[in-house]
């Protein structure tokens, strides 16, 4: 950025030289007097010129990734080329961006000093997702306020990963296909869950003798187990809708399905289970199943790269194949018909599938209808929409696929009960 | 319409969001202002048929609007020139009076108009714009004296070329001041 005179140098000058032509062309001393101010100033301004002409101005950091609640501070700093030192006022203006909280407030600042320590400003963005701070847009003036080098710095890109709080809770799930891991199957072999105990036979391990029942009966006795197994579990989320709540700050359908999927897939790896994403609004990015921190890591970080304005426009992209027993979480607010024919469709494939409705509980209730301020009648569509997709969610309970509206951490709870339910209920056979 | 709608609106926004600093800044602006043109108006006596005291209140409003534009600099050279054409008879610390108020309109317009009405200020920013800002205009009351009192001096002398020999000086300085700006 390159100093150049601001207004206020440049009406000195001018005043200064108006007001001193009239005292010398009119002979009147007063005239002198009135320049004295605009002369003082211009005198100022020469006394506090920079030493180089241009400056160079840095924000930092340019690109960071926070967690959700976490804030974060952005810095710019300004410095000559050559290295010489900087004093004056530096005043940097970031422009708003929704969602995001800046201290102080507006996020415009004014500090004076070395121009090397920069002025910062704390960004707190209220939800997960991505986000472009700036470019904010810098000045840098000497004391008087006579030059300014003015331009903008290098916005900060950041990602905010969203929160995935500890979940307990069982696992829930039924028919484990992996060959090791945490569940218990129902197959018998080495494990840790007692089956059974049984007469000794040819090829039973030592280690596994119940010597109490042993010596109770005078017969060999040993311990029989469960396996344990892991298994795969496909979060499926479906962005194609972002319904809103009621309120601005209430949670988006689009929320909840984030923190659904990150909640669920922390607490599956947790299990040791290869947990795979999904997304049939083309928003995130598919990952194949994986596990352990770095697959907990992969997943947040791609629904934190979710474009919240983005329109996906795009049809929905169904999955090619699931392994039968494959654990699916179906998080969708459950509006699309295609979305609601996918879930089916995991189901008929042999999936274990859950839908967790993501749907905004302010949005659609008959309570809703009682508030005054209401301009238009999109509450009543939405009561109407939500009594509509009663139907279909008691469709897909015919089908024996649960359906858990999300309300939180608390929810899983639910989920892995009504998947408890759903395993010792009789089933309605699906066609293929 | 709609432009001035948007002016309008644009204003409103601007004056829900002022900071406190960029607030005092322009209450500070406003009242130094008004003195001054209640000051030149009243030690002068003179108004062209009531238009200068109009003419001044709109660019004092202006000045306040858009401390970043011309209008400080017609402020300041419509009370200048109001004050001269009242100014034979003043006194000395009237002179110099009105200096200060000039240099504290023009100083306080510049950093007014250096950051947005939103900007925030650190302490070490408020306290180097107090400070110089404060010391800006104990030397243009200072220089203002100065030059009273040479000028006094000299009207015995002959006031004619006292006020050449100042005029040069401030011209050469001037000049000074115009090739420096046009170097940078």
């Amino acid at each position: 950025m390159r100093y150049g005179a601001t207004p206020a140098l440049a009406r000195a000058v001018l005043l200064a030289a108006g007001f001193g032509m009239i005292g010398v062309l009119t002979g009147t001393p007063a005239a002198v007097v009135v320049a004295v101010p605009f002369l003082a100033y211009v005198a100022w301004a020469m006394i506090t010129r920079p030493v180089s002409p241009t400056v160079v101005v840095r924000a930092a950091p340019t690109s960071v990734a926070i967690q959700e609640g976490d804030a974060v501070e952005i810095r710019v700093v300004a410095e000559h080329p050559d290295g010489a030192s900087a004093a004056g006022t530096l005043i940097a203006n970031w422009p708003a961006v929704p969602g995001v909280r800046f201290d102080p407030a507006d996020g415009a600042l004014v500090d004076s000093g070395d121009l090397a320590e920069g002025v910062a400003v704390t960004v707190e963005p209220r939800r997960w997702g991505r986000y472009l701070v700036g470019p904010a847009q810098v000045a840098v003036t000497d004391s008087a306020r006579a030059w300014r080098a003015a331009g903008r710095a290098t916005p900060a890109s950041i990602i905010v990963r969203p929160v995935s709080q500890p979940l307990e809770g069982a696992s829930g799930v039924a028919r484990p296909i992996g060959v090791a891991g945490l569940h218990t199957s129902t197959a018998k072999g080495d494990g840790s869950a007692l089956a059974d105990i049984r007469e000794f036979r040819l090829g039973d391990r030592l280690r596994r003798v119940n010597w109490r029942v042993t010596s109770r009966t005078r017969t060999l006795h040993v311990n029989e187990t469960h396996t344990d197994r892991d298994t795969e579990v496909l979060l499926v989320t479906d962005s194609t809708h972002d319904v809103p709540g009621i309120r601005p700050e209430d949670a988006t359908s689009l929320d909840a399905t984030v923190r659904a999927v990150a909640g669920i897939a922390q607490h599956y790896i947790g299990f040791g289970d290869r947990v795979a994403l999904h997304d049939l609004g083309r928003r995130v990015r598919s990952l194949r199943a994986g596990t352990g921190r770095r697959q907990v890591a992969l997943i947040n970080d791609a629904l934190s790269r979710i474009d919240r304005a983005a329109s996906p426009g795009l049809p929905a992209k169904p999955l090619p194949r699931i392994a039968s027993g494959t654990l699916v979480f179906f998080c969708s607010p459950l509006l699309d018909p295609g979305a609601l024919a996918e879930l089916v469709r995991l189901r008929r494939l042999g999936g274990e599938v859950i839908a967790v409705d993501t749907l905004p509980e302010s949005i659609g209730t008959v309570a809703s209808l009682a508030k005054p301020e209401r301009h238009s009648f999109l509450v009543e569509a939405w009561v109407v929409r939500r009594l509509e997709r009663e139907l279909s969610l008691r469709r897909l309970a015919d089908l024996g696929i649960p359906v858990v509206p999300w309300r939180g951490t608390a929810s899983l709870g639910g989920v892995l009960l009504a998947m408890a339910a759903a395993r010792q209920a009789p089933r309605m056979a699906v066609g293929r | 319409m709609r432009d001035v709608a948007e002016f309008l609106a644009g204003f409103v926004d601007r004056v829900r969001h002022t900071s406190p600093e960029m607030g005092l800044l322009r209450i500070a602006l406003l009242a130094v202002c008004l003195l001054a043109v209640v000051i030149v108006r009243s030690w002068t006596g003179a108004d062209v048929a009531g238009v200068l005291i109009w003419l001044a209140g709109l660019l004092v409003v202006a000045t306040l609007l858009l401390p970043d534009s011309a209008a400080p600099g017609a402020l300041l050279a419509v009370l200048g020139v109001w004050w001269l054409g009242g100014a034979p008879g003043a006194e000395a610390w009237q002179h110099v009076t009105v200096a200060a108020f000039l240099g504290a309109i023009h100083v306080i317009a510049a950093h007014t108009g250096s950051a947005p009405s939103h900007a925030s200020f650190t302490p070490d920013g408020s306290f180097t714009m107090l400070v110089g800002a404060g010391a800006y205009v104990v030397v243009v009351a200072l220089l203002a004296l100065l030059v009273v009192a040479v000028t006094s001096a000299g009207s015995a002398l002959g006031s004619v070329s006292m006020a050449i020999g100042a005029g040069l000086a401030l011209a050469a300085a001037v000049t000074v001041g115009v090739l420096h700006a046009s170097r940078q």
